[in-house]
């Protein structure tokens, strides 16, 4: 392994291998992965373990690991699944939202519903707002010391299986500007949750549209100030956009080693299909790309971890690690031949999975824009 | 109650040591507490759950492996964690004097009612000799036991039963139990814990390790070209010594 | 090393230990005076085994023994053998053999070395295992007394005279424990060190007898393939594959065996695999260490002669 782990990173490491190994076994993972349901039941023992809070300081009952240390522990989590890591860590990043952007008290407020072994889901986009954030239409419209909400959202990560969100509704309408951060309650009445999307991959992951038809919600609940709702969607889409970083090369390096496995066990033409060069390249390659990108992304996570701004460095992370991890993942089903095409065999679902994040957290094409204006500072006079 | 669990790694990484010509590497980046040793501890912690006490952790693992195994054991929740520093756990010209120095401890800290460790095909069976140095019952490859200390031991055909009094020394299987695994809390904290250090000098004879270089050729005669097929394979199974 | 003692318990109702295979192999490898420590409940029935066995015999007989006695062999041992120097102490790598050996080690602050896969040396022998899985090997010179416990095959010349002697030895109080046996311990094939397994290649029923004779020469148990237990050339029990037995003994030997996945997932982690079939591409060939391309029936006629 390039990357130098300390042995504290192997020690957590470890435990998050254990609990794989024991609860998330392939044939359940494919049964999940075959219904398309974010399966609650199973995250029990995940909570058990603390990994809903994985990186939430102790004083909220979390366990208070490093965003470097939490990042290797999701990585080899994602081993097993991404769409199963991706659920954890959606609650976890908004726990965190709050604690930057709210007040204490809003913090264990919302900390108090998420660490007994809830979820907790963000929703921002819409069926018109993708990455237009400013095209937000959801309203928040202020009456003595309520918010009444309404309009719809989707693709809301764990929204169906959330106990409480964070929402981003329009307080006026000065475009991006106009926008405000609410904690909602799942249970207050006038949320209703919609259909659960069919996806091509991170099938484990929950994803549903959301309605707000007049819900309530105490003036207490909004975050920050009014117009703040952008900013503190951009700091939560910082965190996620990191992590799915780390949830790729985890899928990445699944990838690598049942390719390299299969390379040298399946024989044709008298030989192991790992001694020919075409077979060896597309190997190198896909080995080269996990630890680029796994060096790439702790990187990163030090930077977040030193409290410095990553809007460079976290978009290049995610940019060039979900993109490179088409190939790797295409390659793997490609050594895999014929029986890589299939069910049966767990290379498919990789290709799948990682589809998804070159679109969520933000599209590549929008960190394209990020990464852009940023080269563009330095350059500018 | 007062129970001791002596804990090591699983030398299941066929990689520990890699080899090239006649030069011997030691890997350590993938062991850990050993599946038989957390199946103790759990039996320990069960013990004192019941019956109140204290479950001290001990290992004779060498270097960083020794921080490692007891940091996953005091995440199980040990009460305390020791590590014996200088001697080679896994070397049999050493256990007498590993045995002798653990109990000469165990005397002068006070009497342990169970010393309990996992089965190992690897390290010496030191619990035999901190057995007879205790004066303690030593019973051994335990497949099942409950808090009433009724214990089944595993033979090659069948099982020895019984049940065994306090205070005695057991090795354990994995099918004792199914140990819980610690929360990244638990993890957290056990790696700030503190960690009792003893340190031993063995004069005793070292064993070598040295590589393997035989070269496993695949040996077939063909018999319709070599009448002699037969002989040449007896020949060769008695020199690689199959055949005595 | 001055003097080598095997340590066997026979025990009439318990069907663990009683295995003479190991003493073969320590035949070869020892020039030091070697003998036989037997304990047993049934000296009578067990005297003529080992006075075949060219290796002096001591028998201590207790009809109220019972295997499960580890203290009373522990104690007799130390009785004996206390105060002689260089002498070497050998049992089998079984389970049984591995505790008496740390019960008799711990006894007599011995160094006990287990899971031995060679002895080498005169005076000073040196006792040398694999280490886990990999391609370290641990060796451990013996300068002085010592307890192993080995796994050696071999096939002892049957004929050889050797001096067997029978004495008394105490016993405490007997059977605080008791002796219960699996459900397979009754097939042998299971539990074998050394196994014969016929293939469809042997052509024909007949042709199992020689097989069987070539068994008892190596003192293996016999198994096969579902091919032939299927035409009823063998009882299903005896069938090693993945609908029945898989099995890992130290030496297996196929005859006429193609090799199926099937078959093979149930003994392909024995470690020594000796593979004969007419079919050079034969799938058997890539997992065998030795082998024969020819007709088995000719290699087996080939080895009961040599052998």
């Amino acid at each position: 392994m390039a990357l130098q782990y300390t042995e504290q990173q192997r020690e957590y490491i470890h435990l998050a291998k254990e609990f794989g190994d024991r609860y998330l076994k392939p044939n359940l993972i494919k049964k999940y992965d075959k219904e398309g349901e974010c399966p609650v039941e199973s995250f029990k023992p995940a909570m058990k373990l603390g990994l809903h809070m994985l990186e939430i300081p102790k004083e909220y009952g979390g366990a208070g690991l490093s965003y470097e240390d939490s990042a290797l522990v999701f990585e080899k989590l994602a081993e097993y699944d991404a769409g199963y890591a991706l659920t954890l860590i959606t609650s976890f990043v908004a726990l965190r939202c709050v604690m930057l952007a709210g007040t204490p008290e809003q913090a264990r407020r919302f900390a108090s519903v998420v660490e007994p072994g809830h979820f907790a889901a963000f929703t921002m986009s819409e069926a018109d707002a993708g990455s237009d954030a400013g095209s937000v239409r959801a309203t928040a419209v202020r009456k003595g010391d309520e918010y009444i909400l309404n309009g719809g959202k989707a693709f809301a990560t764990n929204g169906g299986v959330a106990d409480i969100y964070i929402g981003i509704f329009r307080t006026s309408d000065n475009g991006n500007h106009g926008l405000s951060a609410f904690m909602i309650d799942r249970n207050t009445p006038g949320v209703y949750v919609g259909k659960h999307e069919d996806k091509l991959g991170l099938r484990l992951s929950n994803t549903v549209p959301l309605f707000f038809k007049n819900v309530h919600v105490p003036v207490d609940n909004l975050l920050g100030k009014e117009g703040r709702g952008i900013n503190i969607a951009l700091s939560s889409l910082n965190l996620s956009r990191a992590f799915v970083s780390t949830l790729t090369v985890g899928i990445m390096q699944r990838a690598l080693d049942e390719a390299g496995n299969y390379a040298n066990t399946r024989e044709q033409f008298g030989r192991s299909i790992g001694g020919f060069e075409s077979v060896q390249n597309m190997l190198a390659d896909m080995a080269t790309a996990v630890e680029t990108s796994r060096l790439l992304v702790n990187n990163t996570m030090k930077m977040m971890d030193k409290g410095l701004s990553v809007r460079k460095e976290g978009a290049m992370t995610k940019l060039y690690i979900t993109d490179i991890a088409q190939k790797v993942t295409s390659d793997a089903v490609q050594i895999f031949g014929g029986y890589g095409f299939t069910k049966a065999y767990p290379v498919e679902k990789l290709m799948r999975d990682v589809k998804g994040f070159q679109i969520l957290e933000g599209t590549n094409e929008i960190q394209r824009m990020t990464i852009a204006r940023e080269v563009e500072k330095d350059y500018k006079n | 109650m007062k129970i001791a669990v002596i804990v090591k790694t699983d030398l299941d990484d066929p990689k520990v040591y890699t080899t090239h010509r006649s030069k011997v590497s030691y890997h350590t980046d993938n062991l850990f507490l050993s599946q038989n040793d957390k199946n103790a501890i759990e039996y320990a912690l069960d013990c004192v759950k019941n019956k109140g006490g204290e479950v001290d952790a001990f290992t004779f693992e060498k270097g960083i492996l020794a921080d490692r195994v007891l940091h996953e054991a005091l995440a199980m929740r040990v009460n305390t964690a020791t590590k014996f520093a200088g001697v080679d756990v896994y070397d049999p010209l050493q256990t007498t004097t590993i045995a002798k120095e653990f109990a000469d401890y165990v005397k002068k800290n006070g009497n342990y009612d169970l010393i309990i460790s996992g089965c190992s095909d690897e390290a010496d069976p030191i619990e035999a000799y901190i057995a007879k140095d205790l004066g303690m019952n030593f019973i051994d490859h335990v497949a099942k036991v409950d808090k009433e200390y009724n214990f089944e031991s595993n033979l090659e055909k069948g099982r020895v039963t019984g049940k065994f009094a306090l205070p005695s020394v057991l090795t354990v299987l994995d099918s004792i139990n199914t140990p819980h695994l610690p929360s990244f809390i638990d993890l957290r904290d056990a790696l700030s814990a503190k960690i009792n250090e003893i340190t031993i000098s063995s004069n005793d004879e070292q064993s070598k390790i040295v590589a393997d270089q035989t070269k496993r050729k695949q040996v077939i005669f063909d018999l319709h070209q070599d009448p002699d097929a037969v002989q040449k394979l007896v020949d060769v199974l008695k020199e690689d010594g199959i055949l005595k | 090393m001055k003097s080598v003692y095997y340590v066997q318990i026979e025990d009439k109702s318990i069907d663990e230990g009683n295995n003479i295979g190991t003493l073969a192999g320590l035949k070869e490898k020892i020039s030091s005076s070697l003998e036989t420590l037997v304990f047993t409940n049934h000296a009578d029935e067990i005297k003529d085994k080992y006075s075949k066995t060219g290796i002096k015999t001591t028998i201590f007989n207790n009809e109220n023994y019972s295997l499960t006695d580890y203290s009373d062999v522990v104690t007799t041992i130390k009785n004996n053998l206390a105060y002689e120097d260089e002498c070497l102490i050998v049992l089998d790598d079984s389970a049984l053999g591995n505790v008496l050996g740390a019960k008799i080690a711990a006894e007599l602050s011995l160094p006990l070395l287990s899971h031995i896969e060679d002895l080498t040396g005169d005076t000073l022998i040196t006792a040398s295992r694999h280490i886990a899985d990999t391609k370290a090997i641990r060796e451990s010179q013996l300068k002085d007394s010592a307890v192993v416990t080995v796994s050696f095959n071999g096939i002892l010349n049957q004929n050889e005279e050797a001096q067997v002697e029978v004495k008394d030895f105490t016993v405490q109080d007997a059977n605080i424990k008791k002796y219960v046996s699996n459900e397979n311990s009754g097939n042998d094939l299971a539990y074998a060190k050394v196994v014969v397994a016929a293939g469809k290649g042997l052509q024909e029923k007949e042709n199992l007898k020689p097989l069987n004779e070539l068994a008892k020469k190596l003192n293996a148990s016999v198994g096969a393939t579902k091919a032939v237990t299927d035409v009823g050339w063998m009882d299903k029990d005896k069938m090693i594959g993945i609908s029945n037995l898989t099995i890992k003994p130290d030496v297996y030997y196929a005859f006429g065996i193609a090799g199926a996945v099937q078959h093979t997932t149930g003994m392909d982690k024995s470690k020594h695999i000796i593979a004969v079939n007419t079919d050079k591409t034969a799938p058997i060939f890539k997992l065998a260490q030795y082998g024969i391309i020819g007709d088995a029936n000719k290699v087996i006629d080939g080895l009961i002669n040599l052998l």
